[in-house]
């Protein structure tokens, strides 16, 4: 018999893609082993959502930010995108705060929360992140994982302003 | 060019400026495959033009056939202020339990895709990050 867990979980809901394709939304069988059970009724976009062990992690924390913590300095000396980024741990919240290559000096980008992200459903330790910062005349979308102590920053950028520039992308990569 | 605001120097174009209407997303378009025929990700997207407007249209490695995400609207970026050729795209699938944000860049042929995965429900699963190679189907 399927639990009450089990069965909110695997409720059908809604999906804003046209037309997700409902087969793929496999559900528990009654004769089934419990784990078993339990992670086919998981809702799934695909096998890499599906918990090795089950329905997820059995004491679920909070996914854990400090390898990512810390000032990341850019490899580049001479880029014109970020130059350095202040990555901070408040309250298990990871903060970003980003320094664009400037005349003179850095331009300061202030502080902005971020999601953090790990390397699979049953991980707890973050190795990526995103965050989004509005500077009215311009959006700009980060998207950063790290790879071998190395920060890869890619930054999604979108003008508002009526300037005529194109959306762009840009990458760079940090160092603590 | 000095009354361009900017975040830092990639902002401003680095010649005559020159106003680019819209980022050209040929380069991106087609079907491309996952360079890894066992991945436990995405297996295949299906990127198109249709009406002017950008559309992604991803699968999922499932048993016993791919789950089809549909096709959502995707934002094309070039790789800088002074081009209009496509060579990046974001996008974002809203599955209900699960968010998943597409961040995809072109590098020498082959698509680059980052996916970044929020969990809404209460499995207790991780936000996970994923990180995917695609090469392009021939015709």
């Amino acid at each position: 018999m399927m639990t009450a867990v089990e069965a909110t979980i695997s409720h059908e809901s809604s999906f804003t893609s046209r037309n997700f394709n409902s087969s793929c939304k496999h559900l528990v069988g009654s004769r089934r082993r419990k784990s078993k059970a339990r992670r086919e009724a998981l809702k799934y976009t695909r096998a890499r959502d599906r918990s090795a062990s089950g329905a997820g992690r059995t004491r679920p924390e909070p996914v854990e930010p400090s390898q990512l913590v810390g000032n990341w300095v850019n490899t580049d000396k001479a880029t014109r995108g970020i130059v350095r980024l202040v990555l901070t741990d408040v309250n298990g919240t990871l903060m970003v705060r980003a320094f664009g290559a400037c005349d003179l000096e850095p331009c300061d980008w202030g502080e902005v929360k971020t999601s953090i992200y790990s390397l699979g459903v049953d991980s707890e330790r973050a190795v990526g992140f995103k965050a989004s910062y509005d500077f009215q005349f311009m959006e700009t979308m980060l998207a950063a994982y790290l790879n071998k102590r190395i920060l890869v920053v890619d930054s999604y950028n979108t003008f508002k302003d009526k300037s005529g520039r194109p959306r762009y992308f840009l990458r760079d990569h940090f160092h603590q | 060019m000095s009354e361009l605001r900017f975040t830092r120097a990639e902002d401003l174009p680095k010649g005559v400026h020159k106003r680019i209407a819209k980022v050209n997303p040929a380069p991106l378009v087609g079907t491309w495959l996952n360079t890894d025929r066992a991945t436990p990700g995405i297996v295949k997207l299906i990127l198109s033009v249709r009406d002017g407007a950008f559309g992604v249209r991803a699968f999922g490695a499932c048993t016993p056939s791919p789950c089809d995400w549909g096709e959502v609207d995707g934002l094309v970026y070039s790789g800088g202020v002074d081009s209009d050729e496509g060579m990046a795209f974001t996008a974002s699938y809203r599955f209900g339990f699960l968010e998943t944000i597409l961040a995809v860049y072109l590098k020498s042929g082959i698509l680059v895709l980052d996916s970044f995965n929020a969990f809404n429900d209460d499995s207790g699963r991780s936000d996970y990050f994923s990180r995917e190679f695609f090469y392009q189907q021939e015709l």
